[in-house]
């Protein structure tokens, strides 16, 4: 029990440094790391995207917060609602995501995967930094762009049939009701594992 | 169990779980997890605590002359309330620690969320200038770092006693 407890102290001790290590990383850098993400992110959208066009993704600064900001068209003429509403290309629609959820999962996976306890030295926590970065990196790429697809296409649904759901917005009610935080923390828990098991431990 | 078969189960409570409350969000869960239990307790810490005597819950909106705040869909405590139940519920634990720790949790849970609410207003009567950051990177680490280190200590004080093996 003591052995846990002290265990347990150290793990906090370590989360908290390590947390207040990124976050103040995540405030000075958080603007280049966004800018940086949309391109990968317009080429993620442009596969898994085919509802709609991006006419436009870019970061920007609204009132307090720095959000990615996206104005799509669709792709081809689609029917919506009871009614058969017919929507053209052309039509513009725009979606807003806080810049602060992708680097909330960040933050979140790589505190947690540096603060776990280490068995095997500096081995471990490389091989484990190196697949929580993967590891993250797919998380976010499920989440800031797939929510901003899902939000273009719930801003049509909802106008013209507001009881229909498609599995992108459930997909975003799941990020949203913890969800990411699951995401996140399951990054951090397959690299800690990974990094145990390559540095020759039993996980 | 095996650790796998807590992890599955761990993922299939979660998400049955959050299935539910995303079906009855419209259907009046809105109207009861925000506005009564999540924006009118924390106006009332802000005009008891913070000396904010003119806040005021309006709807999911905390509302004073000084700074208005809207709690939306995830920003009452469900979020992490649904992953520790989910944990405690899959987790090696007896009956008793299971079933007070889904109590203790869920208490703990909306004290931290209500102290991150607190912060939140308090961002925004200094100006909002932090709002953003608060809001998007620190708080999200803070309420999962406080209700992990939660779930880990039941963990460590809740695990069933080894049964005795053989005396010499």
């Amino acid at each position: 029990m003591r052995e846990w407890r002290g265990e347990l102290r150290n793990f906090l001790f370590r989360l908290f440094g390590f947390g207040s290590l990124l976050v103040a990383l995540a405030v000075v850098f958080g603007e280049p790391i966004t800018r940086t993400a949309i391109p990968p992110m317009q080429a993620w959208l442009e596969l898994v995207d085919r509802s709609y066009v991006s006419v436009r993704l870019e970061s920007r600064q609204e009132g307090r917060e720095l959000m990615i900001h996206r104005e799509v068209t669709p792709r081809h003429p689609h029917v919506l609602g009871p009614r058969q509403r017919i929507v053209m290309p052309g039509t513009l629609i725009e979606t807003n995501v806080s810049a602060g959820l992708l680097l909330q999962t960040l933050v979140l996976g790589l505190a947690l995967a540096c603060a776990w306890p280490v068995r095997r030295g500096w081995r471990e926590i490389g091989i484990r930094l190196v697949v929580a970065s993967v590891l993250l990196a797919v998380a976010v790429a499920l989440d800031v762009p797939l929510l901003l697809y899902a939000f273009a296409w719930n801003s049509e649904q909802s106008a013209v049939d507001p009881e229909a759901r498609s599995l992108l917005v459930y997909w975003g009610d799941f990020l949203q009701l913890g969800g990411r935080y699951a995401l996140a923390i399951g990054a951090a828990a397959g690299a800690t594992a990974a990094g145990r098991r390559a540095s020759g431990g039993v996980f | 169990m095996s650790i796998r078969s807590r992890i599955a189960l761990f993922a299939a409570l979660f998400l049955g779980m959050q299935t539910l409350v995303a079906e009855a969000w419209d259907a009046g869960l809105s109207a009861i997890l925000i506005d009564r239990w999540t924006v009118a307790p924390c106006a009332w810490l802000a005009r008891h605590l913070l000396g904010q005597a003119d806040a005021l819950a309006i709807g999911s909106r905390v509302v004073s002359p000084a700074a208005s705040m809207n709690v939306l869909f995830g920003c009452d405590g469900s979020d992490v309330a649904l992953l520790l139940v989910a944990a405690v519920l899959a987790a090696p634990l007896g009956w008793k620690p299971r079933v007070a720790g889904i109590l203790a949790g869920l208490l703990f849970v909306f004290s931290v969320n209500q102290a991150r609410l607190l912060a939140l207003y308090c961002s925004l009567l200094a100006g909002g200038r932090w709002f953003g950051t608060l809001h998007e990177v620190v708080a999200p680490l803070a309420v999962v770092a406080l209700v992990l280190s939660f779930f880990l200590a039941l963990l460590a004080f809740g695990r069933p006693a080894p049964a005795p093996g053989p005396s010499l």
